[in-house]
Formats: structure tokens, sequence, C-alpha cells
């Protein structure tokens, strides 16, 4: 085996490596379906949020 | 067949700018803009019972509590905008979380990225006054 087919299958084999890598987080998310983030989910998150902070707005008035 | 070495120097000249790309847009696409807000608001709703939680036991002070207070309604705010942005952008492009490219994505990517730079420095602050 020549110098420049060994140096083929290792840059081939590499490159495979990295393409596989870099694909993977798109292919969770195109695979995650049940996992998907609804807008009611990010509705009821940002409203938990905002309780939350009104809590804790209530506890520093009643300590100021 | 034989190839040249000028023909595999292309080749994987070539192999490895569609790496990159693809590294880049992956990074991008592996998160969709509803999770980061999604993670932001949660991150926000912990961090405000903690601070809540650390006054009570008089580890951090009102004004420290205010302090945080404050930061956290800058990141609540600009979490609440991008949410905008984005619900608007959703409707008007017709796109979803799996349209490749996400024509949303960039849109918010910046205020949500500021909200959530802010939420890790107070996370790591209200994480290490919870230890003292």
């Amino acid at each position: 085996m020549s110098a420049t087919a060994i140096l083929t299958a290792i840059t081939a084999v590499t490159d495979a490596t990295a393409i596989i890598a870099a694909l993977m987080p798109l292919i969770e998310r195109q695979t995650s379906g049940g996992e998907e983030v609804t807008e009611e989910d990010v509705r009821q998150a940002l409203a938990g949020k905002d309780a939350a902070l009104k809590r804790l707005d209530e506890l520093i008035a009643q300590q100021d | 067949m034989r190839h040249s070495t000028q023909d595999l120097l292309y080749v994987t000249a070539f192999t490895l700018i569609l790496c990159i790309v693809l590294a880049a847009g992956c990074a991008v696409l592996g998160t969709s803009p509803e999770e980061q807000i999604k993670r932001g608001a949660e991150t926000i709703t912990s961090g405000a019972n903690l601070t809540g939680t650390l006054l009570q036991r008089k580890k951090i002070t009102v004004a420290q509590a205010k302090d945080y207070r404050a930061m956290m309604g800058t990141a609540s705010a600009a979490l609440d905008t991008s949410n905008a942005t984005l619900v608007a952008c959703r409707k008007t492009t017709t796109s979803t979380q799996k349209t490749i490219p996400d024509p949303c994505a960039q849109n918010i990517s910046t205020d949500v990225n500021l909200a959530l730079s802010i939420l890790t420095q107070i996370e790591s602050t209200l994480a290490a006054k919870a230890k003292e």
C-alpha cells in the first residue's frame, strides 16, 4: 500500500467521523419528535419564571 | 482509475470545508429557539427560588437580592421579547422547529444568548453563596 493510499484511507475515516459527529445534533433534533418544545411549553415556562420573580419581589419587600 | 495528488487534495479540502459548514450549521440547529427560551425561563425560575431561599437564610443581604432580581429581570425581559419575536416569526414564515434552515433562529439568538450569559453568571454566583 502506498503512502498516498494510506493517507487517503486515514482522511476518509477522519472525515466520515467528523461528518457523523457534526450531523448528530441535527439527527437528534429531527428524530426527537416526542420531545419537541411546544409554544405552550414555552408559555408555561415563561409564566413560571414570572411567578417565581413575583414571589421573590414579595419576599424582598417583606425583609426590606 | 488513478487519481493525481492534486485531485486528492481537492477532495480532502472540499470534505473538510463541508465538515466545517455542517458543524457550524448543526451547532445552531442543535437546540431550537423554543428550547433555548424555555431553558432560560426555567433557569430564572430556579434562580429566583434560590435567591429567595438564600435571603431567608440570611446568606445574602436584601441589597444583594435586589441586585440579582434586577439582573434576572433584564434576562426575563429579553426572553419575553425573544419569544414574542419568535412566535411572530413562526406565523410569518410558517416555519417550525424542524424547518431547516430555521429562518427564526438567527432573529432571536442575540437576545437569548445575552439572557443566558447573564443567567449563567447569576447561577454560578448563587451556587457559590449556597455553599458558604
